[in-house]
């Protein structure tokens, strides 16, 4: 008993001390690096870190120099074995709204230990709700729209599919 | 003498803050090896913009030509065949052969020019130009089986949003006139430009020189601006296109511009292309 005791409280101690000194801000920033070589460049008001997360006001997404979209905040957060990334009132530029969604209210992706080749994708917006999947494995990106109404911008990039719409890209 | 903490104690706890300093070292190793200080931001690139002048020593505007639409031959009323009737108070529709085709159709609804005003009960009145026109029911072996089936005209389908641009591209010798209407719809569908024309930048020593036309497609509007593959596009207006946001700033304001002069590069040749917006 004492030796479970011990390992769990050595279990504990890692995972918090790992947690508490990960060096959040400088994994973003390498993220940024890694987006910049894709020509994806993220400007943000302000970036703060916490126990277990970080969270972004403010962002400006461009790509290759252009500003592509914008959105009001972001928020990181990891417990080593499940992570989430959530963006809050996502707006995408007006000219690219044949190609994006203008507004996305919220949009959460999930991974987790337990379903590692997937990130799992939820998104709210003025096109309804929409659920996605990127498979790791495949390469590939799959979101269903539940809603029909409010598709009508970007009808165009998405497939109808026996469940309705969907989009469906190599990645 | 009892000690105040227990051995045991002190060295699991002096073991447990340890291992947080070894984690701690780790993560400030990892930090200073692979991990970047800053951020890399986008820094926007502001500079004077130069004014852009067009002189027009031309008094007035060139008007946008209409297209004129060929003339239809004028139709004769004898090509039309009564079939069959079915009218009441609220609703007409009859059936008609034309040009060895049936028909049915309902009332204001047109063929051949003639368009149906009312019916009968043997007949069925056609006007055009103010005037009118009977035509009488065919019976028995005159019109075969057609007479027996008289359909309900089909309810009206709801129209479609209007997808493709009315507006054309009109060569007045120097210059092109473009339609507004198509820089209206093509602001919109960024998307169904690249279906009729493909643009590649040219990248050299890591910056851009301009804009190659890969492909336009044939007889789309595109091919009528006066474009063809492998044109490098160079400025707009002034603006030279050496990044991929001047390209962007030309889209995005594309529907203030009212004239446009593009330099393009053809072979080795420089030279420009106007166009008008009306």
């Amino acid at each position: 008993m004492q030796m479970v005791k011990r390992g769990l409280a050595v279990f504990l101690t890692i995972w918090i001390a790992i947690l508490l000194f990960m060096p959040k801000q400088q994994i973003y920033f390498k993220l940024e690096e890694v987006l910049g070589k894709q020509g994806i460049k993220l400007n943000e008001e302000r970036v703060s870190e916490d126990l277990f997360g970080l969270t972004l006001e403010g962002v400006h997404v461009y790509m290759k120099g252009v500003e592509v979209a914008k959105f009001k905040g972001a928020r990181m957060t990891t417990l080593l074995f499940y992570t989430t990334v959530s963006v809050e009132d996502f707006e995408a530029d007006k000219s690219l709204a044949s190609v994006l969604p203008a507004d996305v209210t919220y949009a959460e992706a999930l991974y987790a230990l337990w379903d590692p080749l997937n990130i799992r994708i939820e998104m709210e917006g003025s096109f309804g709700g929409a659920r996605g999947v990127v498979s790791l494995s495949e390469r590939t990106l799959h979101v269903d729209f539940n809603d029909t109404k409010g598709l009508d911008a970007i009808r165009g990039a998405l497939k109808k599919g026996e469940k309705g719409w969907y989009y469906e890209a190599d990645l | 003498m009892k000690p105040i903490f227990s051995p045991t104690l002190l060295k699991t706890v002096s073991e447990m803050l340890l291992l947080v300093l070894l984690i701690k070292v780790v993560w400030f190793a990892v930090e200073v090896v692979f991990l970047p200080a800053t951020g890399i931001d986008h820094i926007e690139q502001k500079r004077i913009k130069p004014l852009y002048y067009r002189v027009k020593l031309t008094p007035n505007r060139v008007t946008m030509p209409k297209p004129v639409k060929p003339s239809k031959p004028v139709g004769n009323i004898k090509d039309i065949v009564l079939l069959g009737i079915y009218s009441d108070d609220t609703f007409t529709v009859v059936t008609i052969r034309y040009k060895g085709k049936s028909k049915v159709l309902g009332k204001g609804e047109s063929v051949n020019g003639f368009t149906l005003e009312r019916a009968g009960a043997t007949y069925a009145v056609f006007s055009k130009d103010g005037k009118e026109y009977k035509i009488t029911l065919k019976k028995g072996k005159e019109v075969g089986d057609a007479i027996k089936t008289v359909a309900k005209p089909k309810a009206p389908e709801p129209k479609k949003e209007q997808e493709a641009p009315e507006g054309d591209i009109v060569d007045a010798g120097d210059h092109k006139i473009i339609d507004r209407s198509l820089l209206d719809y093509y602001g919109k569908h960024l998307d169904k430009i690249y279906e009729n024309i493909g643009i590649q930048e040219i990248v050299r020593k890591n910056k851009i020189e301009g804009f190659r036309v890969s492909f336009v497609k044939r007889g789309s509007l595109f091919s009528k601006l006066g474009l063809r593959r492998g044109d490098v596009l160079k400025a707009v207006n002034g603006e030279p296109l050496t990044s991929y946001k001047a390209a962007f700033d030309v889209y995005k304001n594309i529907n203030e511009v009212q004239n446009m002069t593009l330099l393009i590069q053809r072979g080795k040749q420089e030279m420009e292309l106007e166009y008008e917006v009306n």
